[in-house]
């Protein structure tokens, strides 16, 4: 074996070696956080913490845009040797689905308190906070601002000039959720083929739902609000209205969290569920670019003019605790329709 | 509980999709890489050089900058508009592939034979393309079985893209809670295709180490004009979109540079995985070669997922949150590059050997040193750019760069966000460089 070449493979194994060393040193005294918030946002709310506390954090993000393997199915996985000491979820039904699998560790602290009922698992398994509401997002420069009906906003059954996020997961998913709830099975079934038939862009995900309407690729889409405020910021000829369904409900989604079971570093995780539940983190989130809708009290004078306006659409939102079934029955059935 | 059931999801029509683009982008690169391949061969000194730094650029040009500087595009055009966008984006970034191993195992037929032909037989176009593909030799066929590989098994675009693949449905089926067995299982048909096309190779045996024939000068023009065009489409342009963008977000981004971390672990992870992959070509006698590029020719998604799984099990769960899966999976998926690499730089040359012959130090660094030391840059930067295996391995903390940009594009083109792209593609080339200068330095001092 040539000298140089012993030398090289020496020095990867060192190099892997130190590697290794440093990760595990890391990892072992941080507590580690699964995130599916978007890492622009969740970053300063989690060294803020870190500050705070003194606890060091390891964050593993997951976003929809990337469809990074899927958190929850990461923690079911690892569920015999759990690595994830708390799991910020950007939605419910999946904790739900962790609930369910009794994989949660429920804890009722001083945040859990002033969170209303309807935002979180009797049993302390789960807390929401700071949420998003499903929007229709328009362009204004096409249909101008009046909340258009979707269903007939274009002739006949055409559909091409709307657009839907894959609803396989994410915010969709919950929105084909209660939509199976309140509608049943078959309705949901018949409406969603008869948008395919008429032609609708289906994308990976909310923002590029925003961005086929922000680009007047598409008059109007279904989004979240924080997708929508993107492209408002961006200067583009956008406008929202809350999805409403059977009954005037909107829907609104919060963030959850949660302490895994069997979590190495409990204390800890305890103080950052605290703080995530807390009123400055949920003022925080509101401020940022995504406006988040505060769910516990908060002053209404720290708040943003726009998450004041959204604030309404919280309590008239339908209630996403009993929709874990359904959540399993529908998308076992997207499931198969996206295998033609 | 959500249980999926296996027998719901099909993949059939997605790997019938992905099929029919992979056979168009293999096509394309075969009419392509022969002549430019002679053509190659043909050039010398700075424009041999400047030729191959233009045939490899859009190789290894990152997807995310590509689709990135492209998303208004891609957004606004109607979907056969956004197929044929990724047709033409997977053709030009792939072709490079097949004139590399067209350059390795260059046509049986002679300039002259081929002109004879020409000449004498009058034939049309598609007989002089059958004559061609048939005189071809082992090379074009090579390449076309690689290029169709690394096309058929494409995830990142595909799903940046929004376009349907069976790689882009497996990792739905992964997400949406399918068990990994069944993912696996349900990966069996492409499986099979890939497995089929590999089993091809094999049984294949191509020389290596063959000195490349001694071409005439080539002075045309088209093929300058090829190269030129293509990496003005596939990576200047969206540079330079980039760069204007940026240029707004640069002093935020030097204000307060929050990617330093990612730049540096994902540096960190691309040089343990080159050195490793290049280790491992030059040690590995060369019957092994085809068994050591299969598990990347299967292409990052399928691979990560197995190598997810198998760390998973009992025994190898010490190591599951450690760098080891990921470098292993960087370092197999960077095999079949280091192969060819090693097979390129092992041809022999009357001026190589004289170089070797002699004493002088600028003579054995432009022919000997400088190609060999290219070979680990080329493959770092191939480890660098990668993101699909790096995000689903990365340990906890470890946040790989590109996994962040990801992450952080979700949110349509800012000038901060470009800056951060730009920097990230910026500084691995820099280190690249700076590495080349310090080995021709300690060359010129021995």
């Amino acid at each position: 074996m040539p000298r140089r070449t012993v030398i090289a493979v020496l020095a990867a194994l060192g190099l892997l070696f130190v590697f290794f060393l440093i990760i595990r040193h890391e990892t072992a005294s941080a507590l580690v956080v699964y995130c599916a918030h978007d890492s622009i946002y969740a970053d300063e709310i989690l060294k803020e913490f870190e500050k705070r506390s003194g606890i060091p954090v390891s964050i593993r993000y997951d976003t929809e845009a990337t469809k990074s393997l899927g958190l929850t199915e990461l923690i079911i996985r690892e569920k015999d040797a759990p690595r994830c000491d708390v799991f910020w979820n950007n939605e419910l039904l999946g904790m739900l689905d962790l609930q369910e699998r009794r994989l949660l560790q429920p804890y009722r602290g001083s945040g859990y308190a002033r969170i209303p009922a309807s935002f979180k698992a009797a049993d302390g398994s789960w807390t929401g906070f700071a949420a998003r509401a499903r929007v229709i997002i328009a362009n204004t420069a096409k249909i101008g601002t009046t909340p258009p009906n979707l269903d007939n906003l274009l002739p006949g059954s055409d559909r091409s000039q709307i657009a839907l996020a894959k609803p396989l997961y994410g915010t969709t998913l919950t929105h084909y959720t209660v939509l199976w709830r309140l509608w049943g099975a078959e309705r949901v079934k018949a409406w969603h083929r008869e948008w395919h038939e008429g032609g609708i862009r289906e994308v990976n995900g909310n923002a590029a739902v925003k961005d086929l309407v922000a680009e007047g690729a598409c008059v109007a889409g279904y989004t979240d609000t924080d997708d929508f405020f993107a492209a408002k910021d961006a200067g583009k000829p956008v406008a929202m209205h809350p999805v409403r369904v059977d009954g005037g409900k909107t829907i609104a989604i919060p963030n959850t969290v949660a302490i895994i079971r069997g979590a190495r570093r409990e204390l800890q995780a305890q103080a950052l569920v605290d703080f995530l539940l807390s009123e400055e983190t949920e003022i925080a989130l509101a401020r940022s670019k995504a406006r988040q809708i505060p769910l516990g009290d908060v002053p209404e004078r720290r708040l943003p003019a726009e998450v004041r306006e959204m604030r309404p659409w919280v309590r008239e939102g339908v209630d996403l605790t009993t929709l874990g079934a359904a959540r399993a029955e529908c998308l076992a059935w997207l499931k198969s329709q996206y295998a033609p | 509980m959500v249980e999926i059931a296996i027998r719901s999801v099909s993949i059939l029509a997605p790997t019938a999709m992905a099929l029919g683009r992979a056979l168009i982008v293999a096509g394309l690169a075969i009419a392509l890489a022969g002549g430019l391949a002679a053509w190659l061969g043909a050039q010398r000194g700075r424009a041999e050089k400047w030729a191959w730094v233009l045939l490899l650029a859009p190789l290894f040009t990152p997807p995310l900058l590509i689709s990135y500087a492209y998303a208004r595009v891609a957004i606004t055009a109607p979907p056969w508009g956004r197929e044929l966008l990724y047709l033409a984006v997977l053709a030009l970034k792939l072709a490079p592939v097949a004139v590399l191993v067209a350059t390795l195992l260059p046509s049986p037929l002679s300039a002259a034979a081929r002109h004879l032909y020409r000449e004498q037989a009058r034939p049309n176009t598609g007989q002089l393309l059958l004559f061609h593909l048939r005189g071809a030799g082992e090379g074009l066929r090579l390449g076309a079985a690689l290029v169709f590989l690394v096309a058929f098994a494409d995830f990142e675009l595909a799903s940046l893209w929004s376009l349907r693949s069976w790689t882009v449905t497996i990792f739905d089926a992964q997400v949406g809670g399918l068990a990994l067995g069944d993912t696996l299982r349900l990966a069996a048909l492409p499986l099979f295709v890939e497995i089929g096309v590999l089993a091809l190779l094999a049984r294949r045996r191509p020389a290596a180490g063959k000195a490349p024939p001694v071409l005439a000068p080539d002075r045309r023009h088209a093929p300058w004009i090829y190269l030129g065009a293509v990496s003005l489409v596939v990576t200047v342009l969206p540079l330079v979109l980039i760069a204007g963008q940026a240029a707004a977000g640069l002093r935020s981004l030097t204000e307060h540079f929050v990617l330093g971390r990612e730049i540096g672990v994902s540096m960190l992870f691309a040089a343990a995985a080159a050195i490793c992959a290049q280790a491992l070509a030059s040690l590995a006698p060369l019957r092994f070669a085809r068994a050591l590029a299969a598990p990347g020719l299967l292409g990052a998604l399928v691979l990560a997922l197995v190598v997810l799984a198998l760390f998973q099990t009992p025994p190898l769960r010490w190591a599951y949150d450690t760098p080891l899966p990921l470098v292993l999976t960087l370092t197999a998926l960077l095999l079949p590059l280091a192969l060819l690499l090693r097979a390129l730089w092992q041809r022999r040359s009357p001026a190589l050997h004289l170089a070797m012959q002699s004493a002088h130090p600028q003579l054995r660094w432009h022919l000997h040193t400088r190609p060999r030391a290219l070979a680990p840059g080329l493959l770092f930067g191939w480890a660098y750019f990668e993101f699909t295996a790096s995000s689903i391995l990365a340990p906890i903390g470890f946040t790989p760069v590109f996994s962040r940009l990801h992450n952080l594009a979700h949110y349509g083109q800012t000038a901060v966000l470009s800056a951060m792209l730009l920097a990230a593609f910026v500084v691995p080339i820099l280190a690249v460089l700076l590495a080349g200068g310090v080995a021709r330095f300690s060359t010129s001092r021995r």
